[in-house]
């Protein structure tokens, strides 16, 4: 399933919250969702659930509108809200059947669905335990075991990891892999951008309601360096090394840190590849090469000013 | 077919919500504690009466002891699900949209009414299966005498409509989304309506037990009147129902649609059923009973109005008919602030107006023998529906100018606390200028009426209630200064009202989907692309 946000807007009055997003992702992709308090995260999926509706654009899963047509697309999506279940006098298997009899799943099946569920979230050890009773990982599990009852295709998920331990995390990390091997396409949004980086395969950052950089994970986290910093160790006199690499066209800057030496190639990978086979040539002996990336938090910090509207 | 798949089939015909309800009302500390608690009290009511009850009396047997313990049992009966029941339904609901419950409701299959009907539903199987653990002790007051098994039903059935009319009331103000101080304050009112309620049922079902009917339950006039009294509490029931769907439907729906047209509808059904009981009695109290309930709820549809949407998102605009004519009846019933005030305004005049015209054109339908007493009753009666009306529609349309004065500082969705504001300004105001300009007027009762203009109830006075013929001056005058100023105010709010019918159109073109095959473009997605 291809998922298309295609140029959506959402004003209140005079605030845009949402301001002309695109973006798309498909099946089999994590897309993580960045941005600071108030950049319109919540607005958009909300919007893509189905739970608001645009001032103008749409967003399309596969050719079906969900401005349009919300009935048909909610069998489609999974949202996990922010907010984790809250009911009370009611246990987790109750709770997940009562989900599964509002998506229309009928009683021969709806068993065996929930039971499924609750082994896949692995629910079942505490399935007749209320809700109320729940600490916040489990309410987490079971709220996302909610939004995979009806086995929709695309996965909202806002916030799904706030406030969870480090063990609640690293499981719903695990979660996101394996629903990701099955097919979904996963929106989350996260403030820990740490975790986001590692499950990720793309991202988009939005700030003021406007999109400032979407892509692969790869691509964002490069596109915009004029040079490639490499971490070069080598088993002969690092100060040699230095001296040589200062030398060369295509180096930017080099520094000695200890052992290593920390080089900004000017160029891309091309770049990188030919200094690696010059070292060689040379007959320096590397034991390490490598690119360092900037994370998806130093990215942030860049390229968001942290103001809201 | 086996069993199995017949149980199967039989629970995918339930509503979810009702399953859910039920699930969480017999694990509730609170219904199983008020239940048996209510047995308990039921039981030692009627042990207690049946050893000591009419020993003090004179009479060695107290013939009415059965309707005595009837009415006692009733009370407590009504008390627990009237204060139980309503309050476990709306108190829940109140929680449940607090949070994002309700929205994860709106993602799943399950339609607006599905929630309002399933909670409704398992309100009432709980109702009867508290009205079923009381039924046997209020039976058994018939074997003790002055009560007859017909008085049991007839009271038993008012008192579960009027617990159901409560429930449903319940559901409607725990469908309200407000902050905690609004939910209190809504709490507060809800209560007061039931004790109001309770107080009133009682005392009706007592009256009848004590006094009887004042005819016959084998008549024709005894079924008319409970039958008419029965579909007003059912047509009440379905408005807070209808209204209660509304209030939880997401908002880019078009909530008002089916709001405008039960309320056509229950203007009809009910309007009919209160003329046909006006010329059958030769009273037009139902027929005024019906108008001044109508007028207050197209003056609460007025203040309602005057805060919904004034443009139409997608879902709605592909409903818009494109034929003008058509497009012109939906303009007064779909969501929308201008179409609102204008479809609440057009059956206040049907509402005054047609029992004005029946009069004039049939008296005999009122009265079998109409004097000018009841005539002059009857036209102070319009004019004080009139007063209302006006007052009403100038006090909404004075709040749209001023938050359109204001160019949006004030929300849209807050234009009713405007104009409510200005109400409570307009009936207080004119004191402290009285103290000030006409202190010795005021002391000695003379003051000028047009002081206070701007306070409806003042005025509502001078002009009805005041039988000089100085207030007759004013009378007239006054409503050609109210009329006049709802003028002046809509023809000042018509650039409002204009762009909002320019706004409501089908979608000129449909928005389609990108070409397919438009995969993951990085490069079209940077910013300012």
């Amino acid at each position: 399933m291809h998922i298309h946000v295609h140029h959506l807007k959402k004003h209140y009055g005079r605030t845009r919250a949402v301001d002309d997003v695109s973006f798309s992702f498909s099946s089999g992709e994590i897309v993580g969702f960045v941005g600071p308090n108030g950049a319109g995260k919540s607005t958009t999926m909300r919007i893509i659930a189905t739970l608001d509706e645009p001032t103008s654009g749409d967003v399309f899963l596969d050719d079906l509108s969900v401005v349009q047509d919300p009935d048909k697309a909610h069998r489609l999506i999974g949202y996990v809200p922010d907010a984790l279940p809250s009911h009370r006098d009611i246990s987790v298997h109750e709770y997940l059947d009562f989900f599964a009899r509002a998506y229309g799943i009928r009683a021969a099946a709806r068993k065996k669905v929930v039971e499924s569920i609750e082994e896949f979230t692995n629910l079942l050890g505490i399935r007749e335990k209320h809700l109320n009773a729940l600490s916040k990982g489990m309410k987490n599990r079971v709220s996302v075991a909610r939004a995979l009852v009806h086995d929709p295709a695309v996965l909202v998920m806002d916030e799904p990891a706030a406030g969870l331990d480090p063990r609640a995390r690293i499981e719903l990390r695990e979660l996101l892999k394996v629903l990701c091997g099955q097919g979904k396409a996963i929106l989350i949004s996260s403030h820990i951008l740490t975790e986001l980086a590692e499950i990720c395969t793309a991202a988009v950052i939005i700030e003021r309601g406007k999109i400032l950089r979407a892509g692969s994970l790869a691509h964002i986290l490069t596109a915009d360096k004029p040079h490639r910093t490499v971490l070069i160790r080598t088993l002969d006199e690092p100060e040699l090394l230095h001296k040589d690499l200062l030398l060369r066209p295509n180096i930017e800057a080099a520094r000695r840190i200890d052992h290593t030496v920390e080089v900004d190639v000017a160029g891309g990978e091309e770049a990188c590849w030919e200094l690696l086979a010059h070292l060689v040539q040379s007959g320096y002996r590397i034991v390490e090469f490598h690119q360092q990336r900037a994370g998806l938090e130093e990215l942030f910090m860049n390229v968001t000013r942290g103001e809201v509207q | 077919m086996n069993s199995g798949r017949i149980a199967d089939k039989l629970d995918d015909l339930l509503n979810p919500i009702v399953v859910k309800e039920l699930r969480q009302a017999v694990k509730s500390r609170i219904v199983i504690s008020a239940l048996v608690l209510f047995l308990l009290i039921q039981l030692s009511i009627l042990l207690l009466n049946l050893s000591f009850g009419g020993r003090s009396t004179i009479e060695p047997f107290n013939l009415y002891a059965g309707r005595d313990i009837f009415l006692i049992l009733q009370a407590i009966l009504l008390g627990t699900c009237m204060f139980l029941i309503p309050a476990y339904a709306g108190v829940r609901l109140a929680a449940e949209r607090s949070d994002t419950n309700v929205d994860l409701l709106f993602i799943s299959t399950l339609r607006p009414r599905s929630i309002i009907v399933g909670k409704l539903q398992a309100s009432v199987v709980l109702i009867l299966l508290i009205f079923s653990a009381c039924a046997p002790f209020m039976t058994f007051t018939y074997l003790l005498r002055g009560i007859d098994i017909p008085s049991i039903v007839l009271v038993l059935a008012l008192d579960f409509l009027v617990v159901v009319l409560s429930t449903q009331a319940a559901i409607f103000l725990g469908s309200v989304p407000a902050n905690l101080g609004l939910k209190l304050l809504l709490g507060w009112v809800g209560l007061g309506l039931m004790v109001a309620l309770c107080y009133l049922t009682v005392e009706f079902s007592s009256s009848l037990l004590n006094y009887g009917l004042a005819m016959p339950l084998d008549t024709f006039d005894f079924w008319l009147y409970a039958g008419s009294v029965g579909l007003a509490v059912l047509a009440t029931i379905g408005l807070l129902f209808i209204w209660s769907v509304a209030i939880v439907s997401p908002p880019s729906a078009n909530r008002a649609l089916p709001v405008r047209l039960y309320v056509v509808i229950f203007w009809l059904v009910t309007g009919g059923v209160a003329a046909s009981l006006t010329h059958r009695s030769h009273s037009p109290i139902p027929l005024y009973f019906w108008e001044w309930a109508i007028l207050t709820l197209l003056c609460a549809q007025l203040v309602v109005s005057i805060n919904e949407r004034e443009q139409w998102g997608l879902r709605i605009k592909r409903t818009i008919p494109r034929q003008w004519w058509l497009r012109g009846i939906m303009f007064l019933l779909y969501s929308g602030s201008a179409g609102g005030v204008l479809f609440a305004m057009l059956f206040l005049a049907l509402t005054i107006a047609l029992p004005s015209l029946a009069l004039e054109f049939n008296s005999a339908f009122f009265w079998s023998s109409p004097g000018s007493f009841l005539l002059a009753a009857h036209h102070r009666n319009t004019l004080a529906l009139v007063l209302v009306a006006l007052y009403a529609f100038d006090y909404c349309m004075l709040a749209v100018w001023l938050r359109n004065l204001l160019h949006g500082r004030i929300k849209a969705e807050f234009t009713w606390v405007l104009a409510l504001l200005l109400v409570g300004l307009g009936t207080s105001l004119p004191w402290p200028l009285l103290f000030l300009f006409q202190g010795e007027e005021l002391r000695h009762g003379q003051v000028d009426p047009w002081w206070q203009i701007s306070n409806p109830l003042s005025t509502m006075y001078a002009c009805v209630f005041e039988p000089s013929g100085k207030a007759e001056g004013f009378r007239d005058l006054c409503l050609v200064f109210l009329g006049g100023m709802g003028l002046l105010l809509f023809l000042m709010c018509l650039r409002w009202m204009a762009l909002q019918v320019r706004r409501f159109q089908p979608p000129g073109k449909e928005t389609h989907s990108p070409a397919s095959g438009d995969s993951y473009a990085p490069s079209a997605l940077s910013p300012g692309a």
